[in-house]
């Protein structure tokens, strides 16, 4: 082949085919802020990673700001079934590229079919996530998916397939990952640092109860059609407490939208746990559970909860709300020689504070160090290696959740086959595994 | 055919003659028995004179007591006058001239009957226009074939267990209804044969039971073939169909029923209420009629009014009580029975949603028709749907079927999706047509459930569509295609798979599309993969060749990969980095020599990701190559790089190469070495470390220090100790003491630097020394560090001082206070004071005691650091003199800051002890700090203190 044979090929292609350059020229194959080294420098409009944001509620804009942080990046379209909130997201592309020309879109398919796209960041309602994170693998993109991996079992798995089928770069939010004291924390719980470790808790925050119910007018902007998608039918109304009247952000307390602080939050210190105990490509063999559910107002996932887990190798993992652990928020490893627990805010502690100063040598384990969680999804963009939080990984801390969801739901302790990923002798419990999709949506 | 006939007919005239005795009139005196036991008025004052069928044909079996029922219903249209009887078995009397004239017809023990069309078509009619069926106990072994006939008297026969000799216990289980209020309740035992039916002819929703048996007792319960499905057994039963009214009572094979009174009147009202002059309650009831159902009963009740606008609490009861349900079949089946009425009965959509939600978590097969039928509107469908496919099943599957091609769309499509869920092979046939469907949406539900089901025929279908598809359609069935070679892979079906892959990698022309294709095909086709990929890598498809530089990994020989490492630099500049990644997956360690090639080359990326991948595959033949690199690139990423490869080298004789180099390396590659070693806590390294301790290279020496804390063995230490006392560098004082605490030597080098302490050397490496012996902490060191509190020399007094101080356990404390008391230096006595003040909480005794030295301090403290300095460790002597204390500081300005901190710190664990005096504290502080942080802490303590 000659080297200076013109090729057909855009370079869009050659990201979706798979393989992508590093910074040609610059040396600097790591992605790197903006803030760090000025505005300078910025790589050809070319040799930028073209992405567009799809849902830019709260979570959804964060994740934006970050993308737009990067020099590497060029963010060319937002997508959100809110008029309101794409209005705003394009209102901060242009201010960051000093131009109006960020699209808006409100069907995601649209945009999928419109743009020429690298990338994609997805923050949406926990019901949406499979359906849109499928159609932007399929596209050939790669994706930065927002936790939890999916609302049910039977979507993630859909997820992870899609993502394997096209070899697609998939990061997860599990930011903690990129966070060094947590991954220090796991590097000296998987060493053995506190022996055998046999039992761990996952502290995640308490529930509440919610308003009672508030039937609204449909906001000017808003396609709530759109907004239910998949989910059964409900009209709209409010779902805040505090007279926000909106449906923003306090969709995930009701069970057709997501499973609560549980499944809100098991991408975090449960996903730690496992990357602490190696257990983050397999799941527990038994799980039960323990929920207070409101017994009024509009929320109905569970306020109080409490998962007992046993995983093949003996570990038990119980998740539960914050009030009812010791340690409270966080992840909690306790081993015959000691305890760990970490949680956000730095805070890193021990049974004893020698164990903490612990070196982990060579031939020992040494987990993934991915220091930024956005420039890490980037760099594997480029690099095409796996991500800190690759989908499967995602998918078996949020599988924990969605087990402890069901035998909570269920009442009784349920046995799952981790390989297979079904539930064994329990065709009842079995059905919660996916939740039928309105028509005519499905994966 | 004649001969069959023949045998058959021949069997029923047998039949005849065996029963010949029992077909016989009843005699005079059991006549008189039924006389005595008649009623002798109506129940109900006919509106009209009304006129009944006594329909006595058996096309099977023949009960003998035919007859008696015959007679006994003659008798009773006398003696109450309620109504007129006329007999018949002609099956020619049902047309509709036939029944014109009657009101309800009455089966007594009728068998398999056989009607033809016009004949059904009379019976359904004359019922459902409102008028009456009865049926009396054989009624229910006919209508086979017939399945609507049978649901409308409420049972097939199936088999009965109870033979006529047996005797049964029978409940009320509506005990006011007016059929069966005469028996006030009360359950009774009667000598019969009892005939088990099933649903879904025997249907709870549909039937108001009155009578079942009670199989509480043992004698009905442990009946040789009764088996759990037989639980529920009614024995009658009334309900509404059209406007029509059906009544059946399972009593009446013995003949001794026909003169047992009660019975008698149960039947007299049951035909009245069929021949309309008695109405009753003929709502389906929740089953069992006991405690734990009725309460569902009555919460489902209360919630039915429920619509999207309405509070939750009513349904949220309902939910939680479903969730309870356990094994005991009866309440089970009860629980969906009751859903199964109210979702028949008049609702809301938002109160059919919720019922449909329970029903997918415990529906079984009996739901499936009303389902089936809630499917049919567009308004309900949706949810139906969500019951049904979680219900699953034969009987779903076929529903779904049938209705199929009469929903619209958007039904269509949720039915596909369903299919497509359930990986139901059987349809596969049924979906692939709508593959061609004019409307987009329906195709692409059918291409997306085809693609789930992942079946051979599936695949086959979508591959040859695939061909002919337009530019739109075309990446949507080719991606199908590739999930379901994704779903055969998984299941085994390797060489379907690969047939699969093999099409869409040939056929099609979207580069992705063929590298997914390329992917999935190389990771299961282990013959063929190495080819592949090698061919792809030199395709003239640049992107394809991009991709497949990601899959080296994927070729499972050694040979192979190298090959297409070799090609590194004919592949698209794009792919290089990914077949370094690849490579680095692979750990195989052949692919070294090509790899510390790359590792050199001009490219800086390639370069940077071959030393990474050196990191993953190297082994002690990348040692020197990864050192020099790191030390020649110094400060760049590259060095980051190279260190860390260096560092993650694994295998045998690594280290021993580390060491090795460590003796011929130029000073800056020494430094690499030796900062790997220690990263990886090499063993046996210190002897070769040691001479390098004392190095001449400034920066040598530094790493070499720096790594004998790591790596020095017990016997190091006295080398160590000479070298410091040589060159007393702050890296060996820290060496010394990182090794002394790992080696759990303390006391061995406390001695050691004892020793040579006494002898004469230079200043600085006797102060030194003297810190080192402080900071080990042993009662040697101790006696030694006061020993030299007489020393005429102030350099070492104050070192000896500076020592003490920072002693990890309070025994000097004494010597400390005399020297803050009595020291004419300055320097000592402020150097004393604050190791003093540092050792109070450290101390055995009461917190009160402790504040009592700290007051003591703080009488002889002169400067505002070491009022600070008490100030911050009162906190952890927590009573309320500390809490005073902090007080008596708030006044004064310059150490408020420290009090505040103190008091916000005490408040925690004192604030149970005395409330009131605290929280008046922490309230003075708040309205007199300017630290947002201390308002924000007290406003919590305080509401914390609330709760508590």
């Amino acid at each position: 082949m000659l080297p200076h044979e013109d090729h057909l090929l855009t370079r869009r292609e050659l990201l979706r085919s798979g393989s992508m350059m590093a910074v040609a020229g610059l040396g600097l194959p790591y992605i790197v802020r903006a803030s760090a080294i000025g505005r300078t420098g910025r790589p050809a409009a070319s040799n930028r990673i073209v992405m567009a944001a799809i849902g830019t509620g709260s979570q959804g804009t964060s994740n934006l700001r970050a993308f737009l942080g990067f020099r590497e990046v060029q963010v060319v379209a937002v997508c959100d079934v809110d008029r309101a909130h794409s209005g705003a997201a394009k209102r901060l592309v242009d201010q960051q590229y000093g131009n109006s020309d960020c699209r808006t879109y409100v069907d995601y398919r649209e945009l999928l079919a419109k743009e020429s796209l690298d990338a994609v960041s997805i923050a949406l309602p926990d019901h949406w996530h499979a359906i849109v994170a499928v159609a932007c693998a399929r596209a050939g993109l790669d994706i930065y998916g927002e936790k939890p991996l999916a609302r049910t079992i039977a979507e993630g798995r859909a997820i992870c397939d899609a993502v394997k089928r096209y070899d697609r770069i998939w990061q997860t939010g599990s930011w903690q990952r990129s966070e060094a004291h947590f991954r220090r924390a796991c590097e000296l719980v998987i060493n053995g640092r506190i022996g055998k470790v046999k039992y761990v808790e996952a502290g995640l925050p308490d529930g509440s109860d919610g308003p009672d119910v508030h039937l609204l007018p449909v906001p000017e902007g808003l396609d709530w059609d759109m907004w239910l998608g998949p989910a059964p039918y409900r009209p709209y109304q409010d779902f805040t407490s505090n007279g926000g009247r909106t449906v923003h952000y306090q969709w995930r307390w009701i069970m057709d939208y997501s499973g609560g602080q549980i499944t809100d939050w098991a991408g975090h210190h449960v996903d730690i746990a496992h990357w602490g105990l190696g257990l983050e490509y397999t799941g527990p063999v038994e799980i039960e559970g323990q929920g207070v559910y409101p017994t009024r107002g509009i929320y109905d996932v569970p306020k109080a909860y409490r998962c007992r887990c046993r995983y093949a190798n003996g570990i038990e993992i119980v998740v539960a709300n914050a009030s009812q652990l010791p340690h409270g928020m966080g992840t909690t490893w306790y081993g015959d020689l000691g305890w760990i627990h970490v949680d956000r805010g730095n805070r890193l502690i021990a049974s004893d504070q020698r164990i903490l100063l612990e070196r982990i040598g060579p031939h020992e384990i040494h987990l993934y160090q991915s220091d930024d969680h956005f420039g890490n999804f980037l760099e594997c963009v480029r690099t095409r290696r796996q991500t800190v939080t690759p989908a499967e990984v995602a998918h078996r801390s949020i599988s924990v959740a969605l087990l402890g969801e069901i035998a909570m739901l269920v009442g009784r302790r349920i046995k799952w086959d981790p390989h297979k990923e079904q539930i064994i002798g329990d065709p009842e419990a079995a059905r919660l595994l996916s939740r039928p999709m309105r028509s005519p949506w499905h994966i | 055919m004649m001969r069959r006939t023949c045998i058959s007919m021949s069997v029923a005239v047998l039949m005849c003659l065996i029963a010949g005795q029992a077909t016989s009139q009843p005699t005079d005196q059991e006549l008189a028995l039924i006389e005595k036991a008649l009623p002798t008025r109506p129940v109900a004052e006919p509106k009209s004179s009304r006129r009944l069928l006594v329909f006595d044909r058996c096309d099977g079996f023949r009960h003998s007591s035919i007859p008696y029922w015959d007679k006994t219903l003659e008798l009773m249209a006398k003696t109450t006058g309620a109504f007129e009887v006329q007999i018949s078995s002609d099956m020619s009397v049902f047309t509709q001239e036939g029944l014109a004239g009657f009101d309800a017809i009455c089966l007594n023990n009728t068998t398999r009957l056989t009607f033809n069309e016009q004949q059904r078509k009379a019976l359904m009619d004359f019922v459902r226009s409102g008028k009456g069926l009865i049926g009396i106990h054989a009624a229910t072994d006919n209508f086979y074939g017939w399945d609507e006939a049978a649901a409308m008297i409420g049972a097939r026969f199936v088999k009965h267990p109870w033979t006529s000799d047996k005797t049964v216990s029978i409940k009320i289980e509506d005990p006011d209804h007016p059929l069966t209020r005469h028996w006030h309740g009360q359950g009774f035992k009667v000598n019969d044969e009892i005939y088990v039916t099933y649903p879904p002819f025997y249907d709870r929703s549909n039937l108001r039971v009155l009578m079942s048996l009670d199989m509480t007792d043992p004698q009905t319960r442990n009946v040789a073939g009764v088996g759990p499905d037989d639980l529920d057994t009614g024995i009658s039963w009334v309900r509404s169909f059209g406007r029509g009214r059906v009544f059946y009572c399972s009593l009446g094979h013995n003949h001794h029923i026909c003169w047992d009174p009660n019975t008698l009147l149960h039947y007299l009202a049951g035909i009245q209420f069929a021949l309309g002059d008695l109405n009753v309650d003929t709502r389906p009831l929740p089953y069992p009629n006991n405690g734990r159902v009725k309460d569902l009963a009555e919460l489902l009740e209360k919630a039915s009014g429920y619509d999207f606008d309405k509070a939750t609490s009513a349904i949220y009861l309902v939910e939680q009580t479903i969730r309870q349900l356990d094994e005991d079949p009866a309440y089970r089946l009860a629980t969906e029975q009751l859903i199964l009425v109210h979702l028949k009965a008049p609702g809301s959509l938002a109160w059919r949603s919720f019922l449909c939600k329970q029903l997918s978590n415990i529906g079984t097969e009996r739901s499936v028709d009303e389902l089936i039928q809630l499917m049919k509107d567009r308004q309900t469908a949706d949810m139906a749907k969500y019951a049904l496919e979680r219900i699953g099943g034969p009987k779903a599957r076929q529903g779904l079927l049938q209705i199929m091609t009469e929903v619209p769309v958007e039904t269509q499509i949720g039915i596909l999706s369903t299919f497509g869920n359930w990986r139901d092979r059987q349809v596969v046939g049924k979906i692939i047509p709508f593959m061609d469907a004019s409307d987009q949406q329906l195709r692409l539900g059918a291409v997306a459930a085809l693609a789930r089901i992942g079946s051979e025929d599936a695949a086959a279908a979508i591959l040859e569509r695939m061909d002919r598809a337009d530019q739109s359609f075309r990446p949507i069935l080719a991606d199908a295609a590739l999930q379901a070679a994704q779903a055969m892979a998984a299941d085994g079906l390797i060489q379907q798979a690969i047939g699969v892959y093999e099409k869409v990698y040939e056929s099609d022309r979207q580069t992705y599309i063929k590298a997914a294709a390329l992917s999935g095909w190389a990771r299961i086709d282990k013959v063929n993969a190495t080819s592949l990929i090698l061919e792809a890598l030199s395709s003239q498809d640049k992107g394809l060749a991009a991709a497949a530089c990601g899959m080296v990994d994927l070729i499972p020989i050694p040979v192979g990969r190298a090959k297409a490492l070799d090609m590194i630099w004919e592949v698209p500049e794009e792919g290089r980095i990914s077949m370094l990644a690849a490579v680095a997956r692979t750990k195989d360690r052949s692919l070294i020599p090509l790899v510390r090639v790359l590792a050199m080359s001009a490219n800086v990326i390639v370069r940077m990701e071959a030393v990474k991948t050196l990191g993953a595959i190297g082994d002690w033949t990348c040692v020197d190559q990864l050192a020099q690199l790191a030390a020649a690139t110094k400060g760049g990423t590259l060095q980051r790089v190279a260190r860390r490869a260096l560092v993650s080298l694994d295998g045998e004789g690594v280290d021993k190469q580390l060491i090795e180099s460590l003796q011929t390396a130029d000073p800056s590659v020494q430094c690499e070495l030796i900062i790997a070693m220690a990263e990886r806590s090499t063993p046996n390294a210190s002897k070769a470390l040691i001479p390098l301790a004392s190095s001449a290279d400034s920066q040598v020496r530094l790493e070499a220090q720096r790594a004998l804390g790591q790596l020095a063995q017990a016997d190091d230490l006295r080398e160590m100790v000479w070298l410091l006392w040589a060159d007393p560098t702050q890296a060996m004082e820290e060496a010394i003491l990182l090794a002394c605490r790992r080696l759990d030597a303390v006391q061995a080098c406390t001695d050691l630097l004892t020793l040579i302490y006494d002898a004469s050397g230079p200043q600085a490496s006797k102060a030194a020394a003297l810190r080192v012996i402080g900071k080990l902490g042993t009662d040697k060191g101790l006696s030694v560090l006061l020993d030299q509190l007489d020393s005429s020399d102030k350099a070492t007094r104050t070192e000896a001082i500076r020592a003490l101080a920072g002693w990890p356990d309070p025994r000097p404390m004494e010597w400390l206070w005399q020297i803050a008391n009595q020291s004419k230096d300055q320097t000592e006595r402020v150097l004393a004071l604050r190791g003093y003040i540092g050792m109070v909480p450290m101390r055995q005794g009461s917190a009160q005691q402790k504040v009592g030295m700290l007051q003591k301090a703080m009488s002889i403290a002169s400067r505002d650091d070491e009022k600070r300095l008490i100030l911050s460790v009162l906190p952890d002597c927590a009573c309320m003199e500390a809490l005073a204390m902090a007080e008596d500081a708030l006044g004064q300005g310059s150490l408020k800051a420290e009090a505040e901190s103190a008091i916000v710190r005490l408040a925690v664990p004192l604030i149970r002890q005395q409330p009131d005096r605290v929280r008046a504290l922490l309230q003075k502080v708040r309205a007199g700090t300017e630290d947002a942080f201390v308002r924000q802490r007290i406003t919590q303590i305080l509401r914390r203190g609330n709760i508590d």
